[in-house]
């Protein structure tokens, strides 16, 4: 085998190795078995992820201001017995609160960029 | 060997990446100086006291007609009443106050080294109410912005001078201050800094965006939008709110740090207020 043809043939698998750990990324933690896996949750468990979510993303100073209105309708919701409708509902207060979170933690390390830079 | 490379110029490039320890207030002022005076050349650092209207001609206008006939003009006048009404024990406002309350909100927001924590002057009007057994009063708006209305008018002119006494804490309230100021919030995520820094001048819909420099010459301002008197934090709890970031409480730690810093940052300019704005 020529230099040129091993170079070749290491090329596609390597491609086929990274292709391969792509694919199972997504079947492990996609969107879509994530949202089974949340659906699977009980709900009470996803209520109790939610508002720790939520405090701890108000303990530092994050929460955004949709959030606890959105909480608030979670759990009319909930009472009222659309428990898929209230199951969403929940899941977004979820959602916000950790990215609330997560930008938090990326202000607490990158909040110098916004200061005026003097050429 | 490329990657020996890579990582020595990395290593390299992280020396000339400046990220300050510890607060240097005289800096940080110099630089937001420096930056809009290149941005807005043709401005002096007093026109920074009329906010937007130093920006635009037509604005200005409209906002010097508004001023003839200064909307804010009876809460100034009510404010006086409640500044002089004597409390249930006899004593008033003008007691709790260096030279009876009269020019000094130049001197705001100050550093309590006793206490560790920043005073603004609203938050000196509370105090003062309830060390003289008064009830506090709702910081956003009403009888207290009207109270800090009155002593607003009676600093006018005066030059902003908030000093960052040589203390550890103070100088950690401001950083705190400083870096609320320009860390991103909220569902937008955006900052302060993002309106009043990086697109100051520019347009936010109709509006023009306001410099950072100069913003809290003119508190408690009279907002069209609010129809009425409001303090500079009822203002910082809308940008959050703008921005929807869940605003702290008014007169919070976090929101008298950021005045602290803010208003710092306008050490020099004439205070101007009570102003109006759309």
């Amino acid at each position: 085998m020529t230099r040129n043809k091993l170079q070749l043939v290491l090329l596609l698998a390597s491609s086929l190795t990274m292709l391969t750990a792509c694919l199972d990324t997504d079947l492990t933690s996609g969107s879509t078995a994530s949202n089974e896996h949340e659906h699977a949750l009980d709900i009470n468990t996803l209520i109790e992820q939610a508002e720790q979510a939520r405090a701890e993303a108000g303990r530092l100073g994050f929460e955004w201001s949709v959030t606890g209105p959105l909480l608030e309708v979670a759990h009319a919701t909930y009472k009222a017995g659309n428990h898929e409708q209230a199951t969403t509902l929940f899941q977004e207060v979820k959602l916000q609160s950790l990215l609330a979170i997560d930008q938090a933690r990326y202000a607490d390390e990158n909040w110098q960029m916004l200061v005026p830079v003097i050429d | 060997m490329k990657g020996l490379t890579c990582l020595s110029a990395m290593l390299v490039g992280s020396l000339f990446i400046s990220v300050p320890s510890f607060a240097d207030p005289q800096s940080d002022s110099d630089d937001v100086r420096a930056f809009f005076q290149k941005r807005f050349s043709n401005i002096t650092l007093e026109d920074y006291a009329d906010g937007a209207y130093a920006l635009n001609e037509n604005a200005r206008m409209q906002w010097e007609e508004i001023e003839e006939f200064p909307p804010y003009e009876d809460a100034v006048d009510e404010g006086m009443v409640l500044f002089e009404t004597p409390f249930a024990n006899g004593k008033s406002y003008a007691t709790c106050f260096p030279n009876g309350g009269i020019g000094i909100k130049q001197n705001y927001p100050k550093y309590d080294t006793e206490t560790q924590q920043v005073i603004t002057v609203e938050y000196a009007i509370n105090q003062c109410r309830t060390s003289n057994g008064e009830a506090a009063l709702p910081y956003g708006q009403g009888e207290l912005a009207y109270v800090s209305a009155y002593m607003a008018s009676t600093s006018r002119e005066n030059i902003i001078n908030v000093v960052i006494p040589d203390d550890e804490g103070a100088l950690a309230a401001y950083e705190a201050g400083k870096k609320m100021f320009y860390e991103r919030k909220g569902q937008l995520n955006m900052a302060c800094a993002t309106c009043h820094i990086s697109i100051a001048g520019g347009q936010l819909r109709a509006e023009i965006t306001s410099p950072a420099l100069g913003q809290t010459t003119h508190f408690p301002a009279f907002r069209f939008g609010w129809d009425d008197i409001g303090t500079l934090q009822k203002r910082y709890a809308g940008c959050n709110t703008q921005v929807r970031a869940k605003p702290f409480a008014l007169q919070s730690e976090e929101y008298r740090n950021l005045e602290y810093f803010h208003t710092y940052m306008a050490n020099g300019l004439p205070l101007n207020g009570p102003g109006s704005r759309k």
